[in-house]
């Protein structure tokens, strides 16, 4: 028996691919839309922070470096604010980079000085690439009344409850002041801070760094008293 | 005497007799009289006798389904259980036909015309897993039937689960669960229910499906989920989400027996889609073809539509009719995609928010929310009453101000077949004003009309075009719109309904199609005459050299001017009024080559008794006769005229025959799988014409059986079937299982429920379906590394080392993120432990592997650069980053790498990992290689013939006839196969045959090498692969009788085995088709969506090329030969595990790594470790020492934190 070819007008396909292959091709891409976590996770894999908070007679100085994980984040924070595609971050580019960083630095933290009111200025940003990954630094300066000499200057340093980053933290005096009490001093602090837990460290005036009345010499507090690390 | 009042009394009786008796007859012949069919009537009732089933070529129906029927029409909807088809859920439209009293009551069950496939509705991608079926109503009160249909949320991709879920909101789902690295599933509570209704009016000759989604949760619901998209907007700033809807619609499963139709495109969907996607477009819009009708034509008496009903608010074309183009209607539709008898349609869109359902504003919270606590099935239901309590007046007020659930409309509509008949309904359902046209189709040639089934094509006229004429006729700018289709009846009339306007029409019968031709539809009916070109005709008597009838293929070939900037389609075919695609004799040309090229006419097949005709376009042409690669090839020119008849009388002869040896494909589809429906008359003819011995039938999940086909047309001298099946999952893998049993009972004849199954219980199954018991059973993994088809793929299988892996245990970071949330997950891929991890459910127990599919040899190997990268065409660097570049391979036929993954793996290379190594539990696996057409119709363009390639196994004997299926099964579990599309290879060692495992005592081994080829295939070159690696090339001179022998002696370096391959230089057309036509290029759809997310698509020039000419191919299962120099008397093969390579960071690096030591730990492996203090955080630039006591300044830390610091 012969047999025509029969008509067949259906368009020629030599995929018998079911249907869920061609949405899935069309959605997976659409899958990127789950790349990223809410801002407000702050738990982030691979992300790393350190925290180091100094406390002086007249201030405190916090500083915040802060590391993205290598992957497609970084590539995502590198492409979004390397506008001349150099595969750096300088000047202006660092500068927007570290703002829009900044809040994933801080996120879930509380620095809190029971009974004082610090005041504080714009942070001092730093932004890098470093090996494909988004590095940054962050700087803040808090003023406060100069401390008395018999007083004590407490210093919090807390995660919020939830999804919060880890960090590394480091409590040290700096000036003329002293941790105030044997769980402040050096290696008592816990170096770990972890989401609902809190720091707390208190200093107080080294009387022996306290200049005479008719020293004469103003010595200032950024480290003249300690006689250490002045930066040149 | 009786008085005169008594007079007038009887006379008034006898006048009231008289008036009765003449009423009554009128009444009877009034009676007499009606012959329209039955009154209008709708029903709908659950299938209890097979009498009540449609019946069809791609019937699925069974006992304990729903029927839903009126006067016009029959539907059935599936029962919840596991989809008979390719779907995964019960619940859809399964069967549908037109009405046909002489079809019903058939007791095995239905003589009816069903060609469907299947239809259900998509939310997004999320459909509905149903939990209870209900007739709603029954229609005895005359109203509409109607079945309702009311679930879950179910995934029919599963890699899309979590993706959905943030869409659709179908489960709770905590995103920071995936962050941390858990698998999506869907065991959370649903918080959204879903319902499909199907209603079908008296009279209807469509049927409504609603669809609805209810907001179950005690909360309002945002669709996309908001906090996800505003998480993406941190990220990706670029993307403006505003107006991101979520769109809702239909898959439609219309089936490969019909050809689909779409206003302005006609049946060419390949090319109008892939010209669809290049055209940019932005979110919230997708890329896709704007229509207000999807139909289908068929030559079997019934066709199907599907339309959108207007929805002004909610329609998601018409919402965004800036980005579509300014001139959208409240019913179009965007219709994504079509391939292999499925496709994607989006209608409308869900509201950005649903509130919640559980409360109702006009009773009480106490009352309410006591009836949920009672009704409550598990869980804490006290808790449950007070949290309705809490919530309930927020509910009440957020119901105020939004609707609590969301439905949309569609119409799924029968036709006669013609796409006229579906646009008539429409007509009807809109309530447009039509008039009627209907006319006659002559031939050209003879001025007689046409019979059946020639098609008239109706366009609409250029707009705006000066006169009716120049309505017709195309320019460089515009052109007609195709728009219309009709067939005509035995007598050549046609008929159909248009509303007032300028149009052209076309026409077709058995030859061309013709110009355009204008008419107009004013205030009255028309009536047309129209011409279709003549056709030719071209009759084939074949016989072999003994002077006996064999089957054989007729193959018409041409000659055509190539048109500068033209392609084939621009002139020598029109796809648009479904034409086939004439396939060309090589894939590509070079450029300002004018030289004429030969193309296919038309194919036809001779069966047992050698006869083949064919009607043509007339020309000249040339008419070849094969039967397969063992035969000789004949040619003959001739000329073919407008109603004239060309003769051929051919002989072809046997001139390949290897002893002991019989080919066979096993892996072949037909009437029984979804994307075929190629009748299997047809089927087992042209597979009888490619000179294919052996045949297993393997429709998906449908147990097919041919052999009452090969006997009722006589070819059981030439073939014999066996009876198999291809387990097709969605994305899991296909999987081959034979020889088995059918159970003609069941209406997949005993296929199994795949859905959710792990691998291992598949094979299991499959193996207690064999006819020859578990152990004599052939489990057979198809295109392993077919991109979602792919067993291979979609399990994860590295190309390198042939473990399976799984992503969420191999990455870290952002990439676990994504392998999380969108890899293939459900308990047929993954398996969870109790301590929380995950493990692949890959598995090993298969038997057979086949590498080759088709024509695909680009799947055969893992793809290898092309050429050194000095060389590279500037337009292919210009694709990639300079990462990207610098990673590349120096040398061409590195393996190119992806990352950390092989960028394009192939089956022949998976295949030589697993000869050379152990699998993961220790035991040495000797899978045997296949090669399997894969084919799906008898002689399609982009599609395989049968036969290309094929298996020549061992039997012992040349006798198709007296071959048993335990033969076939032993050939195999002892790898004695050859795969091939064309010429015969084979080698041996001291008379072991392939398969064997032979000792050497020499260090050194013999391979006793044969080829045999016809003349008009040849062979010239092989190679010999020994554990991975070509040891030996040489060439290969075939003799006047077409054999070659030669034998090669090696040197052994430890256990060894060995793998002949060859290749030859001749293009087999026009035996086998070139592959001529790319894969729908769905990149254009994916880049113009993934740019808009910054993603990129696949460097074109650095990948594999799928198109090309076949030419002959062959490769041999091993022989495996045991070092034994040093006398020991091992028997056992011990494979020999080289060292595997990697790909790292997208560079291919050959040397072993994997046991080094490492000098430093990579960053991502460094964590906060919250019970100790890492020695080192970075690798440099630390900022703070650890040295307690340490005092530092901090702001002296912070100066010096950077660079060149």
């Amino acid at each position: 028996m012969a047999t025509n070819r029969s008509l067949s007008p259906e368009p020629p396909s030599s995929r018998r691919a079911t249907p869920a292959r061609w949405l899935t091709l069309c959605v997976v891409l659409l899958a990127g839309l789950t790349l990223a976590p809410q801002p407000s996770f702050a738990h982030e894999i691979g992300a790393e922070r350190q925290v180091l908070v100094q406390v002086f007679e007249d201030r405190v100085d916090v500083a915040l470096f802060y590391t993205e994980a290598p992957g497609a984040r970084s590539g995502l924070l590198i492409t979004r604010f390397d506008v001349n595609g150099d595969g750096k971050l300088e000047g202006h580019e660092a500068d927007l980079a570290g703002r829009a960083l900044l809040p994933r630095m801080l996120g879930g933290l509380q620095f809190e000085l029971p009974g004082e009111r610090p005041r504080t200025g714009q942070p001092e940003l730093k932004v890098e690439v470093r090996q494909g990954r988004v590095a940054a630094a962050a700087m803040m300066s808090y003023a406060l009344p100069t401390l008395d000499a018999e007083a004590t200057r407490t210093m919090i340093v807390r995660a919020l409850e939830g999804d919060v980053l880890e960090s590394e933290l480091h409590m040290m005096p700096g000036g003329a002041l002293i941790p105030a009490d044997a769980e402040s001093g050096p290696g008592a602090l816990p170096s770990v801070v972890r989401a609902g837990e809190e720091v707390v460290a208190s200093f107080k005036i080294n009387a022996d760094a306290l200049p005479e009345p008719d020293a004469g010499d103003a010595s200032g507090s950024e480290g003249d008293a300690s006689g250490q690390n002045r930066h040149e | 005497m009786l008085s005169t009042r008594h007079i007038r009394t009887r006379y008034a009786g006898a006048l009231r007799a008289l008036a009765t008796l003449a009423i009554l007859a009128t009444g009877f012949s009034l009676s007499g009289c009606d012959d329209e069919g039955p009154a209008p009537y709708a029903s709908a009732e659950r299938i209890t006798h097979r009498t009540q089933l449609i019946g069809g070529p791609t019937a699925l129906g069974e006992v304990g389904d729903w029927i839903l029927e009126n006067d016009q029409v029959r539907l059935i909807i599936q029962d919840r259980t596991f989809n008979r088809g390719s779907g995964i859920f019960g619940g859809s439209l399964i069967d549908a036909d037109l009405k046909r009293p002489e079809a019903q009551g058939a007791p095995l069950g239905g003589g009816g015309r069903d060609a469907f496939g299947e239809l259900f509705p998509a939310f997004f991608l999320e459909v509905v897993n149903p939990e209870e079926i209900v007739v709603v109503n029954d229609g005895s009160d005359g109203e509409a039937a109607i079945i309702e249909v009311r679930g879950r949320g179910g995934e029919f991709v599963t890699m899309l689960r979590f993706f959905n879920q943030a869409m659709v909101n179908a489960y709770e789902a905590d995103l920071a669960d995936a962050l941390r690295g858990e698998i999506p599933t869907s065991d959370g509570v649903p918080l959204v229910g879903f319902t499909t209704r199907y209603i079908l009016e008296p009279g209807a000759r469509h049927v409504k499906v609603e669809a609805e989604l209810v907001n179950n949760a005690l909360a309002s619901l945002t669709f996309p989920n908001r906090d996800i998209v505003n998480a993406l907007g941190a990220f990706l700033p670029d993307i403006d989400f505003n107006g991101f809807t979520v769109p809702t619609g239909m898959v439609l499963g219309m089936g490969a027996l019909n050809s689909i139709f779409l206003p302005e495109m006609g049946f060419d969907l390949r090319f109008g889609l892939e010209e669809v996607y290049q055209r940019p477009i932005d979110l919230p819009a997708f890329p896709g073809h704007i229509t207000d009708l999807v139909a289908t034509a068929s030559e079997r008496g019934v066709s199907y539509g599907f339309a959108s009903a207007a929805a002004p608010e909610s329609n998601f074309v018409f919402n965004k009719n800036e980005a579509y183009g300014g001139q959208t209607n409240p019913y179009d539709m965007l219709f994504l995609f079509y391939a292999s008898g499925f496709g994607g349609v989006f209608t409308h869109e869900l509201p950005t928010r649903l509130a919640p359902s559980f409360c109702e504003p006009e009773r009480p919270a106490a009352e309410v929310c006591a009836e949920i606590e009672a009704s409550c099935e598990s869980g804490d239901c006290q808790a449950l009453g007070q949290r309705c309590l809490d919530r309930y007046d927020t509910c009440v007020a957020q119901r105020a101000e939004f609707p609590d659930r969301f439905k949309f409309t569609n119409y799924f509509i029968l036709g006669d077949g013609d796409v006229a008949s579906l646009r008539d309904e429409l007509y009807r359902i809109r309530d447009e004003e039509t008039l009627k046209v209907e006319g006659r189709v002559f031939d050209a040639f003879s001025g007689e009309p046409v019979g059946a089934h020639a098609q008239v094509f109706i366009y609409e006229g250029i707009e705006d075009a000066a006169s009716l004429d120049e309505a017709c006729a195309p320019t460089e700018s515009q052109r007609p719109r195709i728009f219309n289709q009709v067939f005509t009846n035995e007598a050549g009339y046609f008929q159909l309904e248009l509303p007032a306007g300028r149009y052209c029409h076309r026409v077709r019968a058995t030859g061309e199609t013709s110009g355009f031709k204008a008419f107009e539809v004013g205030s009255q009916p028309l009536n047309l005459r129209a011409e279709a070109p003549g056709s030719g005709r071209v009759e084939l008597v074949v016989v072999d050299q003994s002077g006996s009838p064999v089957p054989a293929k007729l193959t018409v070939v041409g000659e055509y001017e190539p048109q500068p900037g033209k392609t084939t389609r621009d002139f020598l075919f029109d796809l648009e009024v479904g034409e086939k695609w004439r396939t060309s004799e090589f894939a590509s040309y070079e450029e300002g080559d004018t030289a004429p090229r030969r193309y296919i006419e038309g194919i036809a097949f001779a069966g047992a008794d050698g006869r083949a005709h064919i009607n043509l376009r007339p020309g000249s042409y040339t008419a070849y006769v094969s039967r397969g690669t063992e035969y000789s090839l004949f040619s003959q020119p001739i000329e073919v005229s407008a109603g004239g008849i060309a003769r051929v009388q051919a002989t072809i002869e046997h001139q390949m025959q290897v002893e002991g040896y019989i080919n066979g494909d096993f892996h072949m589809h037909a009437q029984g799988s979804i994307d075929s429906g190629l009748d299997y008359n047809e089927r087992v003819i042209s597979v009888a014409a490619e000179g294919v011995d052996v045949v297993v039938a393997t429709d998906h999940n449908y147990i097919s059986d041919y052999m009452p086909y090969i006997y009722r047309n006589n070819l059981q001298p030439f073939l014999r079937s066996i009876v198999g099946l291809e387990l097709t999952t969605f994305e899991a893998g296909h999987f081959n299982a034979f020889p088995l049993r059918q159970d003609i009972t069941s209406m997949n004849r005993g296929s199994m429920a795949w859905q959710d199954v792990p691998p291992q219980q598949i094979f299991d199954a499959l193996r207690e379906m064999g006819s020859l018991g578990p152990d004599r059973t052939i489990v057979q993994v198809n295109h392993p590394r077919d991109s979602l088809l792919g067993y291979f793929n979609q399990h994860y299988v590295n190309a390198l080392t042939g473990v399976a892996e799984l992503p969420v245990n191999t990455t870290e970071g952002t990439d676990q993120i994504i392998a999380t949330v969108s890899s293939p997950n459900g308990p047929a891929f993954v398996r969870r432990n109790d301590d929380g991890t995950y493990e692949s459910t890959f598995s090993d127990d298969f038997d057979a592997i086949e590498i080759y599919n088709g024509k695909r040899v680009h799947l055969l190997r893992h793809y290898r650069m092309p050429v050194d990268k000095v060389d590279l065409p500037q337009e292919i660097v210009d694709q990639l980053t300079e990462e990207q570049y610098e990673a590349l391979p120096d040398e061409a036929g590195v393996i190119l790498c992806d990352g950390d993954e092989v960028a394009y793996p192939g089956g022949l290379d998976d295949w030589y990992t697993f000869l050379n190594t152990r699998r993961p539990d220790g035991t040495y696996r000797r899978y045997t290689a296949t090669g399997n057409s894969d084919s799906h119709s008898a002689a399609s363009a982009g599609d395989p013939e049968p036969g290309y390639p094929r298996n020549y196994f061992y039997v012992g004997h040349n006798d198709a006839q007296t071959m048993t299926p335990d033969q076939l099964v032993d050939a195999l579990q002892n790898h004695n196969n050859v795969v091939t599309n064309g010429p015969f290879i084979a080698m041996s060692v001291g008379g072991e045959p392939l398969g064997s495992t032979v000792v050497s005592t020499t260090g050194e081994v013999t391979l006793d090498l044969q080829a045999h080829a016809a003349d008009w295939v040849g062979v010239e070159r092989f190679e010999i692969v020994a554990n991975g690696e070509v040891v030996y090339q040489g060439t290969i001179e075939l003799g006047e009788e077409g054999s070659w022998s030669d034998s090669v002696t090696l040197e052994l370096d430890g256990d060894t085995w060995f793998v002949m391959e060859a290749t030859g230089d001749t293009n087999l057309f026009p035996v086998v088709m070139p592959e001529e036509i790319p894969q729908v290029d769905f990149e254009a759809a994916l880049g113009s969506l993934a740019g808009s997310f910054g993603f990129g698509g696949a460097v074109e020039g650095l990948s594999p090329t799928e198109t090309g000419e076949v030419r002959p191919l062959a490769f041999t299962n091993p022989i495996w030969v045991i070092d034994d120099r040093a006398g020991e008397g091992r028997t056992e093969f011990e494979p020999p595990n080289p060292a595997p390579a990697r790909c790292v960071d997208g560079a291919f690096e050959a040397t072993q790594m994997a046991g080094a030591l490492r000098d430093y730990v990579p960053f991502g492996e460094r964590r906060l470790d919250a019970r100790s203090v890492p020695l080192h955080l970075h690798e440099h630039n630390t900022p703070i020492d650890r040295t307690q006591g340490d005092l530092r300044d901090v702001r002296l830390i912070f100066e010096h934190w950077g660079h060149g610091h």
